[in-house]
């Protein structure tokens, strides 16, 4: 039996998505470690990672267009492996490079995908064609990459999903579509209680939705908190030294990045104590003029952690 | 799932005119190739090679849609598909059963039912490529047994007569696990990985050029992604501003890693598999024209012609050194258009990358030509062998005239390619295909001796050395100002996929 296929017992079939000790290895390479995860429902999940981090790989699972290697999978609460019609009505999925049937044209391929889906919202998936400005009357063929991109998130979208899997949705979204995609999003979670996954690269647009953070690196989870905590923990200092005696390197834990000179430093910091920069003031004879760091500052930061050098 | 979807993908005037088509060739297999009673070409058509092509025909367009990312997350999807190809198959059974029972009587109607069933479901299995191979094969082995034997069809009869009813259940329970495993939730996981798949009715004439520069663009980026060992690592040391050296380059990015060895291979058997399918093909003519004289003769037969006499009593000899020279023409054909397609972009002037792939366009298309004409010597030498005739230089006289007259079309044919505008393209290639065929048909008729005297030489190396002219001045007008990023876009919308977008 597939190890997917395994009892679900133990598990909490509640939340929309749920993975245990899921590894999935391609040939000699593994793509996931042991990646436990678990997404609670109307959550806004922020999947981030390096390319090849394991992102695709985590939604493709999900989704049950893979099956682990080993570990269980559970998908709006069945495995997997064995999703069908109740949950697969339930689940969205939006692709990075989805592939559609390219003679048709967008309103045919509306019209089949609908054909599937008891719930598709017509109405919605005219607000949507006119919101990303889509043709309806064009083939998929003609379209540009991101008019396709439109078009895969049209397809994803339009019978109002319980999760909604995202997976670079906007890699080749102008700003403007970008924006009115958000909010599209920000929409669907607060009339249908959608959870959402989305994966992205363009963080200045994912932290304006995401309330939860997944950090994937080289297969596996190196950060699991919601978006309030990171923002809270991550910060730059800016260090002034009273007598120009700074050190070249500094031994505190919570210190990850450093640059700079005997009298001003700029460090990138992770503290969970708020009274940890007023200690480290003390100790180096210095003032700290403390910032909170975005998610496109906070990235390299999460991911460089367990990141091998090639 | 509805009907209107369903038919939305199944596209019913494709699918027709694409079993129409189906019909044709078989048809043309049937009446051209194999020998035997109407009863026995009736049974290969109607119960075996039918059902397989309209089984492939109907399951094509799921297949498609199977083939596509969005597939495995649309909710009962298989399930609806399978059923309603299930209809389908079903009612193309009944079609083809009527017909089949009323003339194909010899055979009990139960065991053709059968056999019916298990020639459209067949196709369900269909979707990778090594399955589509396997298949082909398949039908091959069937084909070759029906040419060569009548055995074959005796024991195909013979056994259905004896135990109709096994055939009857025997076809049911294949269809039932074709359909199982060919709808299975494993085979949507396998399918979907390899998007780069189209079905008859997308491929078709009716299609724009649009789906194919599509489908092309994206099976290379597929292949990539796939990881695939393109061998394009360059390790053919420092490249001087030498043509020679640049030529090196632009064959590397074609054609990879592959060896001289490798190329040399792949010359002699484009050579060897054409002039050996030419007499095979003329052989089986003359059989299937009721001819009975033996091998022997018949060799002795092309011997004469290749002499340059007459052959009144099997008058489609004359096919044969049609074919072979046509057929060669069309290869290099290929191979030069092939070669002159750049396949990236190389830090060269327009005017120097026009003279480096005229040079390797002539030089690939003239080996692939001169493998050819290789191989049809080699093969009038076997000939004669067979025949008991000794071998001699004149036997070698009508296919070197067919041959010589053929050099100077190619070159035009490759400038064909590069001429702007599409109806420019259509109208020139067909006066070039059906003027070298004229030519091909007189010369044999008439001008064998013309053409070998030396006169008739010079005037072919004339005409060769024009033709080569005005393909360097067509390369050069073409590669002034086309677009370098898609210059084998005017191929594909000439209807031909060859080089890279």
């Amino acid at each position: 039996m597939n190890p997917s296929e395994t009892s679900v017992t133990a598990i909490d079939v509640s939340a929309p998505l749920v993975l245990r000790n899921v590894t999935q290895c391609f040939g000699e390479h593994t793509a996931l470690r042991n990646v436990s995860l678990e997404i609670p429902a109307g959550r806004i999940v922020g999947l981030l990672g390096r390319n090849g981090a394991g992102k695709t790989t985590l939604l493709h699972i999900a989704s049950g267009m893979l099956l682990p290697t080993e570990g269980t999978c559970i998908t709006l609460g069945a495995s997997s492996a064995l999703l069908d019609t109740p949950q697969l009505t339930r689940l969205g999925l939006v692709q990075q490079e989805g592939r559609c049937l390219e003679w048709m044209t967008v309103r045919q391929h509306l019209d089949f995908n609908a054909s599937f889906y008891p719930r598709w919202d017509r109405d919605l998936e005219r607000r949507v064609i006119e919101a990303l400005e889509v043709d309806p009357k064009r083939k998929i063929v003609q379209l540009s990459p991101g008019d396709r991109q439109k078009v895969g998130i049209l397809l994803g979208v339009c019978h109002r999903p319980s999760l909604l899997l995202l997976d670079e949705p906007m890699s080749a979204l102008d700003p403007i579509v970008r924006k009115r995609l958000l909010d599209f999003l920000l929409e669907l979670l607060r009339d249908d209680g959608c959870t959402v996954v989305i994966s992205s690269h363009i963080l200045n647009d994912v932290e304006k939705i995401v309330d939860w953070i997944v950090a994937l690196d080289a297969g596996e989870i190196v950060e699991d908190s919601a978006f309030d905590v990171l923002q809270e923990s991550y910060a730059e200092w800016t260090v002034t030294s009273a007598n120009g005696a700074l050190p070249t390197a500094f031994t505190e834990p919570f210190v990850i990045n450093h640059q700079g000179d005997a009298r001003q430093a700029l460090l990138r910091v992770r503290i969970a104590d708020p009274e940890a920069a007023a200690r480290f003031a003390v100790a180096h004879h210095a003032e700290i003029r403390t910032r909170p760091l975005n998610l496109d500052e906070m990235f390299p930061l999460i991911t460089r952690q367990k990141k091998k050098t090639p | 799932m509805n009907a209107r979807a369903y038919f939305q993908i199944l596209r019913p005037g494709r699918t027709f005119f694409a079993v129409v088509s189906g019909v044709l060739y078989i048809l043309v297999y049937l009446v051209g190739l194999i020998r035997g009673p109407a009863s026995g070409k009736l049974l290969l058509g109607l119960a075996i090679f039918g059902p397989v092509v309209l089984g492939n025909l109907l399951v094509g367009p799921i297949h498609e849609v199977m083939h596509r990312s969005f597939f495995p997350t649309l909710p009962d999807a298989c399930q609806r598909l399978r059923r309603w190809h299930l209809y389908a198959v079903g009612v193309a059974a009944v079609v083809l059963f009527v017909p089949t029972a009323i003339f194909v009587g010899e055979i009990p109607p139960i065991a053709l039912f059968g056999l019916i069933v298990a020639g459209l479901s067949l196709s369900v299995l269909d979707s990778q490529r090594k399955r589509q191979a396997s298949i082909r094969v398949l039908l091959a082995l069937i084909f070759v047994g029906f040419v060569v034997s009548d055995r074959v069809r005796s024991v195909v009869v013979m056994a259905c007569q004896t135990v109709p009813w096994a055939f009857f259940i025997g076809g049911l329970a294949f269809a039932t696990i074709c359909f199982r495993r060919g709808f299975s939730a494993q085979n949507v996981r396998d399918r979907w990985r390899d998007p780069n798949f189209y079905c008859a009715q997308s491929t078709l004439v009716f299609v724009g050029t649009d789906i194919k520069l599509h489908a092309e663009a994206e099976g290379r980026q597929f292949a990539q992604r796939q990881n695939i060992n393109l061998g394009r690592d360059w390790r053919g040391g420092v490249i001087t501003d030498s043509l020679r050296d640049w030529r090196r380059v632009i064959r590397h990015a074609r054609i990879g890693r592959t060896s001289k060895l490798k190329h040399v291979v792949g010359l002699a058997l484009s050579g060897l598999f054409l002039a050996p399918l030419c007499f095979g093909f003329a052989y089986a003519m003359t059989k299937g024209s009721g001819g009975t004289r033996s091998l022997a003769q018949f060799c002795r037969l092309i011997v004469d012609s290749g002499k340059g006499g007459e052959n009144v009593d099997w008058p489609q000899l004359w096919l044969l050194f049609t074919l072979l020279p046509v057929g060669a023409c069309g290869l290099a054909w290929v191979a030069g258009t092939m070669a002159a397609i750049p396949v990236s972009s190389f830090p060269l002037s327009r005017g120097r990358l026009a003279t480096c792939l005229f040079f390797e366009a002539c030089w690939l298309a003239t080996l692939v030509f001169l493998a050819n004409v290789v191989a049809t010597v080699l093969c009038i030498y076997a000939t004669s062998r067979v025949g008991g005739v000794p071998f001699e230089a004149r036997m070698l006289s009508t296919p070197l005239a067919v041959f010589a007259i053929q050099l100077p079309t190619i070159f035009l044919w490759i400038s064909g390619n590069f001429v702007r505008g599409i109806f420019a393209r259509i109208v020139l290639g067909t006066i070039l295909g059906v003027g070298s065929l004229i030519g091909v048909i007189m010369v044999q008729v008439k001008y064998v001796s013309v053409v070998v005297s030396p006169s008739g030489l010079l005037l072919c190396v004339v005409a060769t050395g024009l033709a080569g002219w005005v393909t360097w001045r067509t390369f050069q007008s073409f590669y002034r100002d086309c677009d370098l990023n898609n210059s084998g876009r005017m191929l594909k919308e000439s209807g031909v996929g060859l080089g890279q977008a």
